[in-house]
């Protein structure tokens, strides 16, 4: 059995079970990827004019949280960064409202690492964006597929 | 509103103290139906800032895309001893606060 990729969270043995089950993707489909990859035309449109300048994907910027969830309803995430943070975005393009939220961070906890749960419309790319101290933006994005949604609309 | 404030109460100086917040609160999307067929009104929390000893840690503008029942964990350095003080607000205008003092050994 594969080790869950996760390494800060507890992960129940259901969760394990259900990265096996995703197989194919194994377990990197829970952590961020590092392939080369540029924000979505969505992705663009709900960040309008908040991020300017160019978007890294690398290993500045860590994104956890499960490939697959039962529901949509309460979903753990985790960002965090080794680099001093001054700013967190977390874009969910496929929500009604796509920013889930949008943090600014003082420099007490500029290496904090920062959790919580939200909410999916539908399965989709989940993209963190982390500004650093000198003003560049790195990002993370990972998939996280859903069987129910959370009940934002008739859908 | 009640909430759930979870910091240590020392911490060695110059380490990160990790903070948990767990707060009651619906974050009603405005599209849940009630037994009256109305529409329940949004109501979420929209802003809560996280300040120590009036420096600030953590800002958040947050909105429907957060769970109900909003958890945050964060972890910041304190400076020294003092009081760490978490206000939030929602879509209705109501406040919540909450506090935790930690002390620097």
């Amino acid at each position: 059995m594969q080790k869950p990729a996760a390494q800060n969270g507890h992960f129940s043995r259901r969760i394990a079970l259900k990265i096996c089950a995703v197989g194919l993707f194994g377990s990197a489909a829970s952590k961020s990827f590092a392939l080369p990859v540029t924000l979505s035309a969505g992705q663009r449109a709900a960040l309008g004019n908040i991020v300017s300048g160019n978007v890294t994907f690398d290993a500045a910027v860590s994104l956890i949280v499960e490939p697959l969830a039962e529901t949509g309803n309460a979903i753990p995430v985790r960002v965090s960064s080794p680099l001093e943070i001054a700013r967190w975005i977390l874009v969910a393009e496929k929500n009604p409202r796509p920013i889930v939220f949008d943090a600014s961070v003082g420099p007490l906890a500029a290496r904090s690492p920062i959790s919580t749960r939200i909410r999916l419309a539908a399965t989709q790319n989940v993209l963190a964006l982390g500004q650093s101290r000198s003003g560049t933006w790195h990002a993370a994005q990972a998939n996280v597929a859903l069987t129910a949604s959370a009940c934002y609309d008739g859908t | 509103m009640t909430a759930r404030l979870i910091a240590p109460a020392t911490v060695k100086a110059g380490e990160p103290a990790d903070v948990k917040l767990t707060i009651l609160h619906p974050m009603e999307l405005g599209t849940r139906r009630l037994d009256d067929s109305s529409i329940a009104a949004r109501n979420v929390i929209e802003t809560l800032t996280a300040t120590f000893e009036n420096e600030a840690v953590l800002t958040l503008q947050m909105g429907t895309g957060i769970a109900a029942n909003p958890f945050w964990a964060f972890t910041f350095v304190p400076p020294r001893s003092g009081t760490l003080n978490v206000r939030w607000r929602d879509t209705a205008g109501v406040e919540g606060t909450a506090r935790a003092t930690i002390s620097v050994q």
